[in-house]
């Protein structure tokens, strides 16, 4: 396989831990502004989700090493991509949010959709930056 | 703003929809491209689908502050959320169209003939699933993305046949992408922990300093690029035999990265990999000529091996996976075998007389493309 073969392998990981995050904290925003609620089952299974890919990110390379296809990046490495300024996030801040998220979205605080913001303005320039060198 | 990103949406939804209309007109291709196409207008209505509900929540929102119930300084997180959406939506739309509609709307007899090769090869070594849509065109070496069921080659239109045993290699890659190959890897898991552990207790035992985060980027490499690449060595060795040996050295020479690894690791341990994979097999005696003209190759030039290139290539790791991957195809799928009327047997024969012959290579292999051409078309 080629190295644009492993960027686009990469941009694809990327791209699915986005829409984990980003779909969860938009559909969390609009259960606490009220528009339009999803049903209770779409908003479990987001939390199940968002759960998810907060583990993803707080993983250890020895858990990664068993996975099918493991996360090639850590916390660390996606917050890089964040420009100065931003507001830190730290694996308590996942681990937080990750119990957090067992009481449903309703519990998740506004700093708690900030920090989920943070990560997904991280992975979408990271996966813009990733596609474009796939696509040069 | 609002208002702008719904128009945004509406155009990337056109977008979505004429390519669903291309691909759904496609005629005169093999089935398997057929087959594709199906699998990725599917997902592209997927995405059109997603764009849908998010311009109807976009509108819902634009709609709430109208009526002046909520400030827009609640509201403008989630236009940032639906923006950030946008973008991720466009760029799946972009590679549907860039790297697969657009190759299928212009799919040439070069093309049909890799797609056709590419299914015999796939229906001999007794694959599981569907084989892909071959495509002879990059100007990288060959290129797979697993997830559109598509394989760029080198658009060569002499010595064919001498590069062709690295579809093997990417055949594996289409397999990892459906769990078929290398899905459970009980020693690589084990073999790497260990390792990690040996190195770190070594570095101790000897005050042998490593650098900072050495040990994290050997396992970061190995457990999210390197494994995978052994595996499709491994399968590719065995599915292809010698063949595929001899590539290797013919691609090491071609793009040389003789100790430096990237997403790969070097081409020394690569090709040192492939040897004991091919010994295993039976075929000492091919090895012995390769690594012959490896070790002559290797003299010549005397390249430097950078600083911890042997902790990052260690053999316990090469060999966990290829145990893995025995495991995990054995019984299932065939190991190559000289004589039989295959295209495996075809490319092995191609490099024997490659190696006999170079000058005289091409007139052997005009005819012999011309009649896998010929059958495949039957």
């Amino acid at each position: 396989m080629s190295e644009l073969s492993s960027a686009y392998s990469e941009y694809e990981r990327l791209s699915d831990l986005f829409r984990q995050l980003n779909d969860a904290s938009l559909l969390a925003r609009r259960v606490l502004l009220g528009i339009n609620p999803p049903p209770t089952e779409e908003q479990r299974m987001v939390c199940d989700q968002l759960s998810e890919a907060l583990l993803r990110l707080s993983d250890t390379q020895e858990v990664s090493a068993t996975q099918h296809k493991p996360l090639t990046l850590t916390l660390y490495e996606v917050l890089r991509q964040v420009p100065n300024g931003s507001r830190e996030v730290s694996p308590d801040d996942i681990a937080a949010i990750r119990r957090r998220v067992g009481g449903g979205l309703a519990a998740l605080t506004p700093e708690d959709l900030e920090t989920i913001d943070t990560l997904t303005d991280a992975l979408d320039s990271a996966s813009e930056v990733l596609f474009r060198r796939v696509q040069r | 703003m609002i208002d702008f990103l719904v128009g945004a949406s509406a155009v990337l939804a056109a977008r979505g929809n004429e390519i669903v209309n291309k691909l759904e007109e496609v005629t005169d291709v093999p089935s398997t491209v057929t087959d594709h196409c199906r699998r990725v207008i599917q997902k592209t209505k997927r995405h059109l689908q997603e764009i849908e509900t998010h311009q109807s929540n976009l509108q819902q929102l634009q709609d709430s502050l109208l009526r002046g119930g909520l400030p827009f300084s609640k509201a403008a997180p989630v236009v940032k959320g639906y923006i950030k959406s946008y973008h991720d939506l466009r760029r799946k739309i972009d590679a549907i169209e860039e790297f697969f509609a657009g190759h299928i709307t212009r799919f040439s007899k070069s093309d049909e003939f890799l797609t056709r090769t590419a299914a015999t090869i796939w229906r001999e070594a007794r694959l599981p699933g569907d084989s892909p849509v071959a495509i002879a065109s990059t100007s990288d070496y060959f290129c797979t993305l697993a997830s559109l069921g598509i394989v760029f080659a080198p658009p060569n239109d002499v010595q064919k046949l001498l590069i062709l045993p690295d579809l093997y290699h990417e055949f594996g890659h289409l397999l990892h992408e459906t769990s078929s190959l290398f899905s459970n890897k009980p020693r690589f898991t084990s073999a790497l922990v260990d390792y990690i552990y040996e190195l770190e207790q070594q570095a101790r035992r000897y005050s042998r300093p490593l650098p900072a985060n050495l040990t994290n980027e050997i396992c970061t490499n190995w457990a999210a690029y390197w494994a995978e690449e052994v595996a499709c060595d491994t399968l590719a060795a065995r599915l292809a035999g010698p063949a595929f040996g001899w590539c290797n050295l013919h691609l090491c020479i071609r793009h040389p990265k003789i100790y430096s690894s990237t997403k790969h690791p070097a081409d020394a341990a690569r090709s040192r990999h492939i040897f004991r994979v091919l010994k295993r097999g039976g075929w000492s005696k091919e090895v012995g000529e390769m690594e012959q003209r490896w070790e002559q190759y290797i003299h010549t030039l005397r390249p430097q091996k950078p600083s911890h290139y042997d902790d990052f290539h260690p053999d316990e790791l090469f060999i966990a996976v290829m145990e893995d991957v025995e495991d995990s195809i054995s019984g299932s799928l065939p190991t190559y075998k000289p004589a039989q009327d295959t295209v495996a047997n075809l490319l092995n024969m191609a490099w024997e007389n490659f190696l006999q012959d170079p000058v005289n290579y091409p007139e052997w292999e005009k005819p012999m493309v011309e009649e896998l051409w010929r059958n495949q078309r039957i």
